[in-house]
């Protein structure tokens, strides 16, 4: 007598404490089940280790164009520019907290001559030495009458009283070096500056970035974050502007909305597809029980993933039908063993055990594989799976067996059809299926491994049209590359990124990256700046084009004293450009694109393109630039590929041993022990093929999903074997032909999810299960069966 | 901007029309500014000569322009300078144009990205209606009623403080428009505008504006 016959035979005087015990731990289970935190953070899709992968996406998370939530007004055929920017305004000035920390529509350029006077105060601090050669070049005895032309032009002209006081302070037109700088340092290509607010080229749209205290990976606050925007806007903006807003919440709202409401649906269509096929192949109402063991496997599931983790991925909770799916094959086994057993459930269970607990084993293996992986939602997965499992297989060996009485009377359909085919078509399954293997192989080949979370997300509609918009108003800043320096202090920081700086200059393909080094160099750089300035000024050429210009001034009608505030500015000690100085001159919105204060220091961003050819700069100046990271989506993706493809091949060769081990120490001899791996080769190779013939990508789901297949499909090959080796068993062919569909009605309900990552689970699942369960019940005994015992499985 | 009260001066010159000829005790600084609005509100377009005397710590000697300017309700101006140089702009709304040399081969602008002329050409407007309330949020306005008539704007803000002293208007004796401005700066910099052959809702092309 078995373990399981034993124990059943015990616990036969004891059932209404098993019954009552199994209610306990299920009670239990929903209590703890009720406590779980459900987070949608895509965090927990990626590796938890010290990786790059992990320090990248934190960095693309820290970094303040991807933290800020972009709001673009659109004005309408009525709406005049000045409308539109009043409403900016007005919805900014609403904007506060909980929900917005700052809402900025444009910069404070209220004292505009202020800020070109500061721009002109500051240049000694960033004019550089070809800066220099630039304008020495320009003050030719032509160069320097053309500017003073200009000043008389621009006096003279109807405006020309309010910009005399400028013109006075700057005849030879240094003012366009400091914007031009400025300019290099604006990471919204789409913007000219308004005094009245940040306004697009045509005039027809405004921008507001607002900056929010709510992480981005936070669904409830980012929910009402957004419920907030809208009210706001549908409170200050004016019928005429059309708003529409991006940001990194949307994404994760969006993607949370539509998991959540996947999570029921799978369930719920998954549970009504189980009970169909409950209807229809187990027509009795004992079958209740059978149908009850994954449902409580799913409660004791989510209780034990809840203990182990402080917060349970929504992901992992959309799993939950999945597991409905597997879980119930035990019960299936067990309830078809003991109904047409014709014998005491004690004998039943001597000869079911030990396939239902090694095909339980392998599926626990190859779930076990996913507990050492990088990913938080992946080992999630593991714990989920595995507990119910377990709790799935205890129950159907040591609890149904009491609530199943053996039935003389065939229950349910008849299952004549399923069994093997006459031996005289043994060649024709054996070469479909050969054919069917080879063709897989070759479309394995052009498998594409796709790392990109963005491609798994679930996007509406709405937010794709917000991001066109926004990108074709302002320019693809949300998209661009970075690189990032970082230093424990600021001057640090901006030292590094004044080295960077100098050293992108010499590189082609970045040499109009957005940085900050222009108009924020170190103080130290700032010093040499400003004595290069000042020789320049006093005894270089500099001196010689000043009398020049005098002389010129002179003989155009000019004054002696016509560029007094020119010749003091030159004179005086200029006040270095700080932090400080940049918010007081309203300004302080383009630092803060561009540098970011961290919990280590402050870390500097320079915006490049997001090219290959950037990645391949990068790589070269990485060896210069030791801390410099970049950040980058297409990098990102291309490291996640990798990891994906790595973990993968690593994922299989220890699902593949742990399987074969166990297969193996089942069967002890070669050719039982090949044949039950039949159904799992040809279910991995019609998953990896159908994928490749079905034009699909494999993303970090499907790691998962093509493990899920192996364990599964293992566990038919085993059932099959056995009653191969073990004579007649009319019940094995039946209860894997409902446990296959029990499963494949599982993922079947996943595929129909709306979101990506849930759907690609359940394409991929149905296309290897499928592949399996026709291998397990026809080829199995093909290849089993020698021609000449014809006629062996002709009948029920 | 602040600072273009030169152009104000201006624009108040030309858009304040003659309030009559005063009889008995003068009139008080309401009942002038009245007048006014009362007489703008019938203005449809304006036209006429200008010349412009700038005597500026910037140039040795003292500079004159002249020009000639072209105003059509509700949101239209023109402004030409004919000497020492041919330059000028004309808006419409928003939507603008300046040329220098030939007025041929104007560039369109957005007034947006030009504060310092939409501040000038949104106070010309407020002026042709005779927004007296609009302006005095910037300026203190006195009326010296006896004739000739002079309306005196001194400026409020600590900014415009800074350049600028004072602003004069003076009105022609019979006070059918806008004889004089003058434009006090606090360095002694100081503009005076004449206007000649003011003509009060004749004919003005508008092709004349973008």
């Amino acid at each position: 007598m078995s373990f399981f016959s034993r124990t059943y035979t015990f616990l036969s005087n004891h059932r209404t404490g098993l019954y009552l015990g199994v209610l306990f731990m299920v009670t239990a289970g929903g209590i703890l089940s009720r406590q779980i935190q459900i987070s949608e953070n895509i965090a927990a899709l990626l590796p938890d280790d010290h990786s790059e992968i992990r320090r990248a996406f934190f960095l693309l998370n820290r970094m303040p164009l991807s933290r800020k939530i972009v709001i673009t007004l659109k004005a309408g055929p009525k709406t005049s520019t000045t409308k539109l920017l009043d409403a900016s305004r007005e919805l900014a000035r609403n904007l506060g907290r909980p929900y917005f920390t700052r809402a900025v529509p444009g910069p404070d350029l209220s004292g505009k001559r202020s800020f070109f006077t500061w721009i002109l105060d500051s240049l000694p601090n960033l004019i550089t030495a070809s800066d220099l050669k630039r304008i020495d070049a320009s003050l030719t005895p032509e160069g320097i009458r053309q500017h003073l032309e200009r000043v008389r032009q621009r006096v003279l002209s109807p405006s020309g009283i309010a910009e005399k006081a400028l013109l006075r302070s700057d005849p030879l037109n240094l003012i366009t070096y400091g914007l031009e700088k400025f300019a290099k340092a604006n990471p919204i290509a789409g913007l000219r500056l308004s005094a009245k607010g940040f306004l697009s080229k045509d005039g027809k749209n405004a921008l507001i970035l607002a900056d929010t205290p709510v992480e981005g990976t936070d669904f409830k606050a980012g929910k009402r974050l957004i419920e907030e925007l809208k009210r706001q806007i549908a409170l200050h903006v004016p019928p005429g502007i059309d708003t529409h807003f991006i940001g990194v919440h949307r994404y994760t709202t969006a993607n949370a909305e539509v998991m959540k409401a996947d999570v029921w649906r799978v369930i719920g269509l998954s549970t009504a597809l189980l009970l169909l096929l409950f209807l229809l192949f187990l027509p009795h109402w004992r079958a209740a029980f059978v149908f009850l063991v994954p449902v409580f496997s799913l409660v004791v599931a989510s209780a034990a993933v809840s203990l182990a983790f402080t917060e349970v991925s929504a992901l992992t909770l959309g799993f939950g039908a999945v597991l409905l799916g597997i879980s119930v094959d035990f019960g299936l086994h067990v309830y078809f063993a003991v109904r047409m057993g014709h014998q005491d459930p004690a004998s039943t269970l001597d000869q079911i055990a030990r396939p239902v607990v090694f095909s339980a084993l392998t599926t626990l293996s190859a779930f076990g594989v996913l507990l050492f992986s990088n990913l938080p939602g992946q080992r999630q997965m593991a714990v989920f799976a595995m507990a119910g499992l377990v709790f799935a297989l205890g129950t159907s060996l040591v609890v149904l067996p009491h609530l199943i009485k053996p039935s003389d009377r065939p229950a349910g359909r008849s299952f004549r059809w399923i069994r093997f085919p006459l031996p005289a078509r043994r060649k024709a399954i054996v070469g479909a299926w050969t054919a069917a293997l080879v063709l897989g192989l070759l479309g394995m080949r052009h498998l594409r491994f796709n790392g990109d979370l963005g491609a798994i997300n679930r996007v509406p509609r709405a937010v794709l049209k917000a991001e066109e918009e926004v990108e074709k108003t302002w320019g693809a800043f949300r998209r661009a590359a970075m690189m990032v320096c970082q230093g424990s202090t600021l001057e640090k920081a901006l030292e590094r990124n004044d080295r960077l700086f100098a050293r992108l200059q010499q590189e082609t393909p970045v040499q109009d990256a957005l940085s900050l080094a222009p108009v924020f160099p170190s103080q130290a750089l700032q010093k040499v700046h400003r004595r290069l300035w000042r020789d320049y000024w006093t005894r270089g050429k500099g001196a010689s084009r000043l009398v020049a210009l005098r002389a010129e001034a002179a003989s155009m009608g000019f004054s002696p004293q016509a560029f007094k505030p020119f010749f003091d500015r030159l004179r005086r000690q200029a006040a270095p450009v700080t932090l400080e100085t940049f918010s007081a001159h309203g300004v302080a919105p383009l630092l803060e694109s561009l540098l970011t204060k961290t919990e280590k220091g402050f870390s500097i961003a320079t915006l490049v393109p997001d090219t290959p050819e950037v990645l391949k700069t990068f790589h070269r100046i990485q060896k210069r630039f030791p801390d410099l990271v970049l950040v980058s989506q297409s990098r990102f993706r291309e490291i996640i590929s990798s990891a994906i493809s790595n973990d993968f091949k690593d994922f299989l060769i220890r699902a593949t041993a742990a399987t074969l081990l166990l297969a193996a120490l089942l069967f002890r001899r070669l050719k039982p022990f090949v044949l039950a791996l039949v159904p799992a080769a040809s279910g991995t190779v019609t998953l990896l093929g159908g994928m490749a013939a079905l034009g699909l990508e494999f993303n970090l789901f499907n790691v998962v999903a093509a493990i899920l297949v192996m364990g599964l499909s293992i566990d038919y090959g085993i059932f099959m074997v056995f009653k191969l080796l073990h004579g007649e068993r009319p019940h094995t062919e039946r209860a894997i032909f409902v446990s296959g569909l029990t499963t494949l009605s599982g993922f079947a309900a996943l595929a129909c999810a709306r979101h990506p990552a849930l759907s690609s689970i359940g394409v991929t699942v149905v296309l290897g299960i499928g592949g399996a369960i026709p291998s397990a019940l026809w080829v199995v005994p093909s290849l089993y069966h020698p021609p000449t015992k014809a006629g062996a499985h002709g009948s029920p | 901007m602040k600072n273009i009260p030169a152009a104000w001066a201006l624009v108040i010159c030309l858009l304040s029309p003659a309030p009559g000829r005063a009889a008995g005790p003068p009139p008080s600084r309401h009942k002038v500014l009245e007048k006014i609005r009362l007489a703008t509100a019938g203005i449809k377009t304006l036209s006429g000569n200008f010349m412009e005397e700038k005597r500026w710590v910037l140039f040795k000697a003292p500079v004159r322009i002249r020009g000639r300017f072209y105003y059509m309700k509700p949101h239209r101006l023109r402004w030409e300078q004919t000497t020492p140089e041919i330059e000028g702009f004309a808006v419409s709304k928003d939507q603008g144009i300046r040329w220098r040399k030939d007025p041929s081969r104007a560039v369109p602008f957005h007034m947006d990205s030009t504060p310092a002329l939409k501040h000038f050409t949104d106070q010309v407007f407020a002026w042709i209606q005779g927004d007296f309330t609009r302006i005095r949020k910037r300026y203190r306005v006195t009326v010296a009623p006896n004739l000739p008539v002079s309306v005196t704007l001194t400026p409020l803000s600590e900014a415009e403080k800074a350049f600028l002293d004072r602003i004069v208007i003076v009105f022609s004796r019979n006070l059918k428009h806008v004889q004089t401005v003058h434009i006090h700066e606090k360095d002694g910099d100081a503009t005076r505008i004449r206007f000649t052959g003011v003509q009060i809702n004749g004919p003005v092309d508008p092709k004349l504006f973008p």
